[in-house]
């Protein structure tokens, strides 16, 4: 996986205002897959974690049953920039790096809890 | 009977310094301060690190391997202090320290 | 040293640790055996068997406070979950731990407003 393309695309993707997604083909919504057509709109799904985490390999498990699309970022595996840049983008949701950090559109939820990722999904 | 056991001479060990001794198969650290002697277990309650290797001020002594802080007079560590050091009642005896080891 | 072997001497030693403070291991076994061979890893790479659930920062000051049991530093964060973060402790009075869940700690000072 391509980490500094993925966090190139979210740093852009947070700079624009509004976030539209006509701005810039590389970030924000993605159009829908075939099939989906009904669904008003998707949420972006980023998951924060580490590779020793087994509560963000229960979160990916869950996002992956539920067939939503998402990145999976291994903080602990990232370089440098990387990580200081997930760093700031927690800032707002948590004061401690602790994993997972589910952002789910433009909200977050931190730690592994299927019932608040659902709600979140289906708001 | 208490078991006083002869450790080193007092003046072996200046004010705010510490020394490592071993007594039959026990490492214990004898620190210094204000003209009292205390002496504690060597061994970080944490994971096991010697406490001798770490740094001294005050009252207070902090390991060198994750930094934890332990109370030279009670053993407490400062930050939980439900956990401690094992300490022991020391004398001085015509210019030597003793330790009561139990 | 083998993995196993380190796992066990680090049992040993937390076990000592968090039992003052009112902790034991999580009956969830597997979840302790995975944390631990995790921490073994991580003692390996990078010296000491930081908690397998939080970010490193590199900075001392705040990398030490996450050295396993960091139950010390967070205490009341997580004395209301009744767990440590990554569900390695739980409350001794805990036989489910399936039903606690992670709290993050803006929830848990916010909570307590
Ligand atoms: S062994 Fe002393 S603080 Fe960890």
């Amino acid at each position: 996986m391509d980490t500094k393309k993925i966090i190139e695309g979210l740093k852009q993707a947070i700079k624009v205002p509004g976030h539209n997604a006509s701005t810039d083909g590389k970030s924000g919504d993605l159009p829908p897959k075939q099939g989906e057509g009904l669904e008003t709109e998707r949420k972006e799904v980023i998951i924060y974690a580490l590779s020793t985490c087994p509560w963000c390999k229960k979160a990916k498990k869950f996002f992956t049953e539920k067939g939503v699309d998402f990145e999976y970022i291994e903080y602990d595996k990232a370089d440098e920039e990387t990580r200081k840049y997930i760093q700031e983008d927690c800032k707002a949701y948590t004061e401690t790096l602790g994993f997972p950090i589910v952002k789910i559109g433009d909200d977050a939820v931190v730690g592994y809890n299927t019932k608040k990722y659902s709600s979140l999904l289906d708001r | 009977m208490a078991p006083w056991i002869f450790t080193i001479a007092e003046k072996e060990l200046n004010d705010g310094e510490k020394k490592l001794v071993i007594l039959e198969n026990n490492k214990l650290l004898l620190l210094r301060q204000k003209g009292t002697f205390y002496a504690m277990s060597n061994k970080s309650p944490h994971m096991d690190c010697p406490l001798s290797k770490g740094t001294f001020k005050e009252y207070v002594v902090e390991c060198p391997c994750h930094d934890w802080h332990f109370d030279i007079r009670n053993g407490e560590f400062i930050d939980a202090k439900e956990i401690k050091a094992p300490i022991y009642e020391t004398k001085v005896e015509d210019g030597n320290i003793y330790v009561n080891i139990e | 040293m083998d993995t196993k072997k380190r796992m066990e001497q680090l049992r040993t030693m937390f076990q000592r640790v968090i039992d003052p403070l009112g902790y034991k291991f999580s009956p969830d076994e597997e979840i302790v055996e995975f944390l631990l061979e995790q921490e073994v890893m991580i003692e390996k790479e990078k010296g000491s068997p930081f908690c397998p659930c939080q970010g490193l920062t590199g900075e001392r000051e705040h990398d030490m406070k996450l050295v396993c049991p960091c139950i010390p530093f967070h205490r009341e964060h997580y004395d209301a979950m009744k767990r440590c973060w990554c569900g390695l402790y739980v409350h001794k009075d805990v036989n489910d731990p399936d039903e606690l869940f992670q709290i993050s700690k803006k929830e848990f000072e916010a909570s307590r407003k």
